[in-house]
């Protein structure tokens, strides 16, 4: 004869609401980094499908590691995109365009670094200042990333169309499109690990973009071309983008000579 | 046990664990120094950036005048300070509260010193300020600067909030101190920058240490002047507009 008394079904407990949920956490436990001896591929593959995986690898002591990897895929990714840009004008933009694109990332990186270290400072997020570098090539990673993957879209458009004007405004449009992305998966690695958004990470995205969008204008031409591999004229960059001299030479088709 | 070093004792200032920044405002008067050392070094960093736009010696001079008005600041209002604080029942005697007005100056002016590069770089890639085709350029950067400065402002004193919230164990107090240790400080910082400038140095001016009527008015008869030249179509000659 069987004794046991069943035990009775306690009811469902109603779920939280969504604002009451505790937030994601960080924990060393809560995460496995990477199996075995991780390498450029495994990262690139943990970046895209686990990315907390990838955190983990950081928060694990591989950061300078991870960094310097990352830093690797972003200036091959970013070569790739830069190869299909310079085709738009040929010649030794072939060279230039690739160059100055991996140029402008890497040197907005550095200007703003300082900046990063602080911001990260004062959103109370521990961080060392490998593991900080990390999570931003991570972001820039997939801006880099999602930039390779426009590449068949931009090859399409470079053939296509003499217009300067609409490929500059294609060029923008999709640099927005990754750089969205970008943010949100770096003010996401920032709130795994504080817990909480930030507007010290959203600033500093703010204030890193208007860097980027200076250098593209510093290192121009990248998309038109030019006698001269560099203009020695300063200018700031949305006197740069509207500009009328840019807007009738775009109308009128030329690639040549358009510093842009 | 060892003394932390400059860089931990600057991070531990960012983060703003308020607990561990009462252990520093209680660990005695070398961290005031600290302090000190730092708003004239990441100060100086600053101020650097704001005049090498106008040339590398005005440069020099922002470098120095910049730290010197937020020290004649925390020396200027030392005592009511440390008078509103006593009034308020906050716990902190006049030397401490000297120390939390340099952390709070020296926060300020660290996230001003990390953003030089930043500034530096748009400076360095600013056009000919003197042709007139560029003063909405000019203006923008000067917007840019003057954002930047509101928001290390902010962040400075939101620091300073929640240390002497946690000092007091009362944000309505620490918000009354807040407020009076802010408009007490804007009322004598507006009028040292005002005797102090240049800063950014007009393109059309001198490069000058100090204007020859540095003295002459103060800074809220300025901006009245410059309210009625606003009004007014035919400016008078001394309204000239310096940053």
């Amino acid at each position: 004869m069987n004794n046991e008394v069943p035990m009775p079904k306690l009811p469902e407990p109603p779920p939280l609401p969504e604002n009451d949920l505790p937030p994601p956490r960080l924990v060393k436990d809560d995460f496995t980094p990477l199996d075995g001896k991780p390498g450029l591929l495994e990262f690139l593959e943990a970046l895209l499908k686990t990315p907390k995986s990838l955190f983990s690898e950081i928060q694990a002591g591989q950061a300078r590691k991870v960094a310097l990897s990352l830093m690797l895929l972003i200036a091959v990714f970013l070569s790739g995109y830069g190869i299909v840009t310079g085709l738009f004008s040929g010649g030794s933009q072939w060279i230039w365009a690739p160059v100055k694109i991996v140029a402008m990332v890497m040197l907005s990186g550095l200007i703003c670094l300082p900046s990063l270290y602080i911001f990260t400072c004062l959103s109370q997020v521990e961080m060392k200042i490998w593991e900080m570098i990390a999570h931003t090539c991570a972001a820039i990673c997939l801006v880099s990333i999602l930039l390779v993957g426009f590449m068949p879209v931009l090859f399409i458009f470079t053939m296509s169309t003499e217009s300067l004007k609409f490929m500059g405004f294609m060029h923008i449009i999709i640099w927005i499109i990754a750089g969205i992305a970008g943010s949100r998966f770096l003010l996401t690695s920032f709130r795994y690990l504080r817990g909480s958004p930030s507007g010290y990470s959203a600033l500093w995205i703010f204030i890193f973009s208007l860097v980027l969008m200076q250098m593209s204008t510093t290192l121009r031409p990248i998309l038109g071309s030019s006698d001269d591999v560099f203009t020695s004229e300063k200018k700031f960059f949305l006197s740069h983008w509207l500009q009328p001299e840019f807007s009738a030479n775009a109308e009128s088709g030329s690639r040549r000579n358009s510093y842009r | 046990m060892s003394s932390p070093s400059p860089l931990s004792k600057a991070t531990q200032l960012c983060r703003g664990r308020s607990e561990e920044l009462r252990q520093t405002l209680l660990s005695g008067g070398g961290s005031f120094w600290f302090w000190l050392t730092l708003i004239w070094i990441a100060g100086g960093i600053y101020g650097f950036t704001i005049g090498i736009g106008r040339s590398p010696l005005q440069a020099g001079y922002t470098a120095i005048k910049f730290p010197m008005i937020l020290t004649g600041i925390i020396y200027g209002n030392a005592l009511l300070n440390a008078l509103i604080a006593s009034l308020l029942n906050i716990p902190l005697q006049f030397r401490q509260t000297l120390q939390v007005m340099s952390m709070c100056f020296a926060l300020f002016t660290l996230i001003l010193a990390a953003l030089s590069p930043v500034f530096l770089f748009f400076t360095w890639n600013l056009p000919d300020l003197s042709s007139p085709d560029n003063t909405i350029t000019y203006s923008a950067f000067l917007l840019f600067h003057v954002c930047l400065i509101a928001f290390a402002g902010c962040a400075a004193h939101l620091r300073l909030f929640q240390l002497t919230t946690h000092l007091c164990g009362d944000a309505q107090r620490a918000r009354w101190v807040l407020i009076l240790w802010l408009s007490g400080n804007l009322l004598l910082g507006s009028q040292l920058s005002w005797n102090l400038r240049p800063f950014f140095g007009s393109p059309e001016l001198p490069v000058q240490f100090f204007r020859p009527n540095a003295f002459e008015r103060n800074f809220f008869e300025a901006v009245d002047l410059h309210v009625q030249h606003l009004i007014n179509p035919n400016p008078p000659r001394e309204t000239h507009h310096e940053q």
